[in-house]
């Protein structure tokens, strides 16, 4: 009996084939167990629904909006974009401080852009207060943050402290998780800020 | 707080492939017997009738996936509507869904062993030299009902002693399946399928509205059996991640295999060739294939006569499974919730519901064919009534307990505001109301079409429910009011137990956010 080969039927059974081996395979690729104790943990990580972010002119307080996303983007936490405008007691809280106010848009376009690359929902703010970390800690306590992520200048720092006197101060009364990121020395000095 | 009876519990022992093949048990046969029936009614839009029936199904297969891996417990579609609509309604269910798991038992062994009967004639053994007369019944075919009560005894026997030795044959038996039926669906349309004469079937023999609703009913057959999936869950490792990847690979192989036979068996036979054979649609398709041809009949009893067996066995597992968690949450009376102190197994409703399959089987001896028909209406009924109430306790169960995690989710949800005091977000499924119309849609059908189905269907429910109703008033307990229950505890020792860390800490997680808002219990 002579065998005939039909193309239509070649290709249904090759597209049977390679859909049933694909089917399987996915199958069968279950994810790894974890211990109690590592899925509480991470469980811990995964519970951060809003990140706080305090931003300006710097290269370091983009890094720490990038850090930030990063903790945000397998449970598509709120990143909170906060800038500081930082009234001298000379002046009244509400006094219009148009170029600072520039500068802080500016900064804050900047994380904004950063979260998008992220496809992360955010929010800028900008918050005039006597000190910064008055203002990044009101607005971590308005917002209920799960979690505030400070990048440190090291121009800020001063003269043999660890931490700015901002960052001391919001480590040192936020009711929050307080993440500090202290870059290695040289790793973003050399690199210009985007504002 | 009525709790489940924490005398034994059940081990966890089913696999990856093991659970898959639990499902492909139930689901993997019905092809070998739905494709005549289907191919009889629906004419030339029998393709057509399995791509509808399969879009039902694949939205009831979604529904089971996200519920099965949020409560791995045994149950299955009786659980979840205890769960979400309370006790009457979950004793409803899981009488409609026994309904089909005992027939599962007692159709697939008289299939069974017809299949097996293929090979007597080789043997020098003429089956139909022992029809004889019993009383009032005539034409029982002896030989036969003693074959079919032996393989119900020799799985009740296998089931009784543990679910890993009935879980080994289901793996081992199913390969041979599976690999059989890629065999006969490759060299088909490789070698022999005529896209043209299924092209002038469809233009030229399209059924009318009645006989196209008729085989589309008919076809939903061919897809019941996911349910098989969850009612293991409970004895399944890991059950949170395993049962989604289960649950859809096998909707889709079901999905695949009944497309590809129906659309196969129409390019190579006229419909009404499929239709005279309704006991072997798939050894007529697969003799017309060369090369395999010469051996496909007996190729093709052979893989159906396993097939069947696996699917009958499933059907053992799953009734006793269902009834186990029944009388676990006082649906039916707690002697059956005993596990065996050895074997780990619900040994008692094994027993009692495979005997019902056991009378069930000689009734249809007894009665001839009628009563294979009868049992085929049923557990058409029995399936699509099971399905419409698991529809209607996923949309509550969104809304009652948003704070159990779901690893799977149905797809394609509109996002409810939260409620003012910050509790979770609701996530309303849109498919699960599609399911919902598709399956009412069916079970329409098939109390418009199948003039036993819709009769004798809702008797065994009422019988059930008439049960039940002793049962409860005799236990001094309330029979058309839910009892309260702990479900939060329950759901945390259900994770612990499975091994499912991941979700137990979510789930502790959401508990704890709702007890600061000063929530109650679901």
């Amino acid at each position: 009996m002579a065998l005939h080969v039909r193309l239509l039927g070649t290709i249904i059974s090759v597209v049977f084939l390679v859909l049933l081996t694909l089917v399987f395979r996915w199958m069968f690729r279950v994810p790894r167990q974890l211990p109690y104790e590592v899925a509480k943990i991470r469980r811990t990580v995964n519970q951060l629904r809003t990140l706080v972010v305090p931003v300006v002119a710097a290269m370091s307080s983009e890094r720490a909006v990038e850090l930030a996303c990063r903790l945000a983007e397998p449970q598509q936490a709120q990143i909170i974009l906060v800038h500081v405008l930082e009234v001298p007691l000379s002046l009244p809280l509400d006094a219009a401080m148009p170029v600072q106010r520039a500068a802080g848009d500016a900064s804050i376009s900047v994380g904004v852009t950063i979260c998008e690359t992220h496809e992360l929902p955010c929010e800028g703010v900008i918050v005039p207060a006597r000190s910064a970390w008055e203002g990044i800690l009101r607005v971590a306590r308005e917002r209920h943050a799960d979690l505030i992520v400070l990048g440190l200048d090291a121009k800020m720092r001063r003269p043999g402290e660890e931490l700015s006197r901002n960052v001391a101060q919001v480590v040192r009364r936020a009711s929050c998780e307080v993440l500090v990121d202290r870059p290695a020395a040289g790793t973003i000095e050399e690199v210009p800020s985007a504002t | 707080m009525a709790q489940p009876e924490e005398a034994g519990a059940l081990r966890r022992d089913v696999t990856v492939w093991g659970s898959f093949m639990w499902g492909y048990a139930d689901v993997g046969a019905d092809i070998y017997t739905a494709l005549g029936l289907v191919a009889g009614a629906a004419m030339g839009a029998t393709p057509v009738a399995f791509a509808v029936a399969g879009i039902v199904y694949l939205l009831v297969g979604l529904a089971y996936t996200e519920l099965a891996s949020s409560y791995p417990v045994a149950g299955g579609g009786q659980y979840f509507t205890l769960r979400g609509l309370g006790d009457v309604w979950g004793f409803v269910c899981g009488a409609a869904l026994l309904l089909d798991y005992t027939i599962d038992i007692s159709l697939f062994a008289v299939s069974s062993s017809g299949y097996f009967n293929f090979f007597l004639p080789a043997l020098g053994v003429n089956i139909h030299a022992f029809v004889v007369s019993i009383g009032p019944f005539v034409g029982v075919n002896v030989l036969w009902m003693t074959e079919t009560l032996v393989i119900i005894a020799f799985l009740i026997a296998i089931n009784y002693v543990g679910i890993r030795i009935s879980s080994r044959i289901n793996e081992v038996l199913g390969v041979v399946a599976i690999l059989g039926q890629v065999v006969i669906v490759v060299f088909g349309f490789v070698f022999a399928w005529d896209p043209n004469l299924m092209l002038l079937q469809m233009r030229l023999q399209f059924p009318d509205m009645h006989n196209f609703m008729y085989g589309s009913s008919l076809a939903i057959i061919s897809f019941v059996g996911l349910e098989s999936i969850s009612q293991v869950s409970q004895e399944t490792r890991r059950p949170a991640t395993i049962v989604p990847r289960t649950s859809i690979s096998l909707v889709l192989n079901v999905l695949i295999f009944a497309l590809a036979f129906s659309v196969l068996g129409m390019g190579l036979l006229p419909w009404q060739v499929l239709g005279a054979h309704p006991g072997d649609p798939i050894a007529i398709v697969a003799q017309r294939i060369p090369i395999i041809g010469a051996i496909a009949a007996p190729m093709t009893a052979l893989i159906g006569g396993v097939i069947v067996l696996i699917s009958s066995n499933s059907g053992v597992m799953s009734a006793s499974r269902l009834t186990y968690s029944m009388s676990t949450f006082h649906l039916l009376p707690e002697w059956f919730s005993a596990v065996h102190p050895r074997y780990h197994t619900p040994h008692r409703t094994i027993i009692v519901f495979s005997g019902v399959a056991v009378v069930q089987a000689i009734l249809a001896f007894l009665t001839g064919e009628g009563a294979m028909n009868t049992l085929a209406n049923m557990y058409a009924f029995g399936a699509t009534f099971g399905y419409l109430l698991v529809f209607i306790s996923l949309i509550v169960l969104r809304f009652k307990d948003p704070y159990t995690p779901r690893p799977y989710r149905m797809p394609i949800n509109i996002a409810l505001k939260a409620k003012d005091d910050g509790g979770p977000q609701v996530a309303f499924p849109i498919l699960a109301v599609i399911g919902f119309l598709g399956v009412g849609t069916i079970l329409f059908e098939v109390i418009l079409t199948h003039a036993i189905g819709r009769i004798a269907g809702p008797a065994w429910v009422i019988a059930m429910l008439i049960l039940y109703y002793i049962y409860r008033r005799r236990a001094g307990l309330p029979p058309w009011r839910a009892l309260p229950r702990d479900w939060e505890s329950q759901q945390r020792k259900t994770l612990r137990e499975a091994e499912e860390y991941e979700l137990l800490a979510e789930y502790e997680a959401a508990l704890e956010d709702k007890a600061a808002r000063g929530g109650r219990a679901t």
